[in-house]
């Protein structure tokens, strides 16, 4: 019998210590696709604790078709493309050379550095920045879809389940998304 | 008349993870065994997804159950 269905059981009967599992087990992944999807802690840290109270509030419509992850990945998605559009914190779509209203309300420059030298560029810690505002600039449905493939590694058709969309529109998305990245990565030779 | 750049450029992301139809997995083989730029731009694609599946990924705060727990109580 599948673990996550027993915790599921043992929560809906009241015991907390159930979802408390769940939350243990998922917690860390369900971070890196809201941290991933924001761009930022704070909004990770809210999203996450959003989609972790909407499951348990849900838990009663889990009816054991999918998988336990699947679906809590389903509610994950919905609270992060819902929520972010309805708070107004999104990180919209931008081109480099937009400035960005900021989480304070104020208008900031986009931060990428053209002076770093390329050969430092490379430190772990710096391409990563620069590939998170590289997502950041991607539309919020296409940065989904990017994330969960490339890099929660689902197949096409968990996507597809998560998402309510079509095998179709998943490639369609995911081409887009990736080419973006990979002309920017190559524009700033972020690609060896 | 096989396919040329830019009908397979539209193929090569689905065509990475194995995602093409039968037909259009052959047009673009047969394209990219004499198209140094369309296999330029896949290996870059393909380069670029290890970078996005290697990326060092932040953990959940361990205060996050006692966090949502507050408000489920």
């Amino acid at each position: 019998m599948d673990a996550d269905i027993e915790l599921v059981k043992q929560t809906l009967k009241g015991d907390e210590r159930g979802f408390e599992k769940l939350v243990t087990k998922y917690q860390d992944k369900i971070y890196t696709l809201c941290y991933r999807y924001s761009g930022n802690d704070e909004d990770a840290y809210d999203l996450t604790q959003e989609a972790f109270i909407k499951a348990y509030r849900s838990l009663g419509t889990f009816k054991g078709s999918s998988r336990f992850g699947t679906w809590l990945y389903r509610v994950t998605t919905n609270v992060c493309l819902d929520e972010m559009r309805r708070r107004k914190r999104h990180i919209p779509a931008q081109s480099l050379d937009q400035p960005v209203l900021g989480a304070d309300g104020e208008m900031k420059p986009i931060i990428l550095d053209d002076t770093i030298p390329i050969d430092e560029l490379y430190e772990q810690k710096e391409q990563a920045q620069y590939i998170q505002s590289l997502l950041n600039q991607l539309k919020p449905e296409h940065r989904m879809v990017l994330l969960l493939k490339d890099i929660m590694e689902f197949s096409y058709d968990e996507i597809a389940q998560m998402l309510n969309i079509s095998s179709g529109t998943i490639k369609s998305r995911l081409s887009r998304a990736r080419e973006l990245l990979r002309r920017k990565l190559l524009d700033r030779e972020h690609l060896p | 008349m096989g396919m040329g750049c830019s009908q397979v450029y539209l193929l090569l992301s689905a065509y990475l993870d194995e995602m093409t139809d039968p037909e259009e997995t052959r047009e673009v083989k047969t394209h990219l065994e004499s198209c140094l730029d369309c296999r330029e731009k896949l290996s870059q694609l393909h380069r670029m997804c290890l970078i996005l599946r290697k990326l060092d990924n932040p953990k959940a705060p361990r205060r996050l159950w006692k966090d949502i727990k507050k408000r489920l109580d």
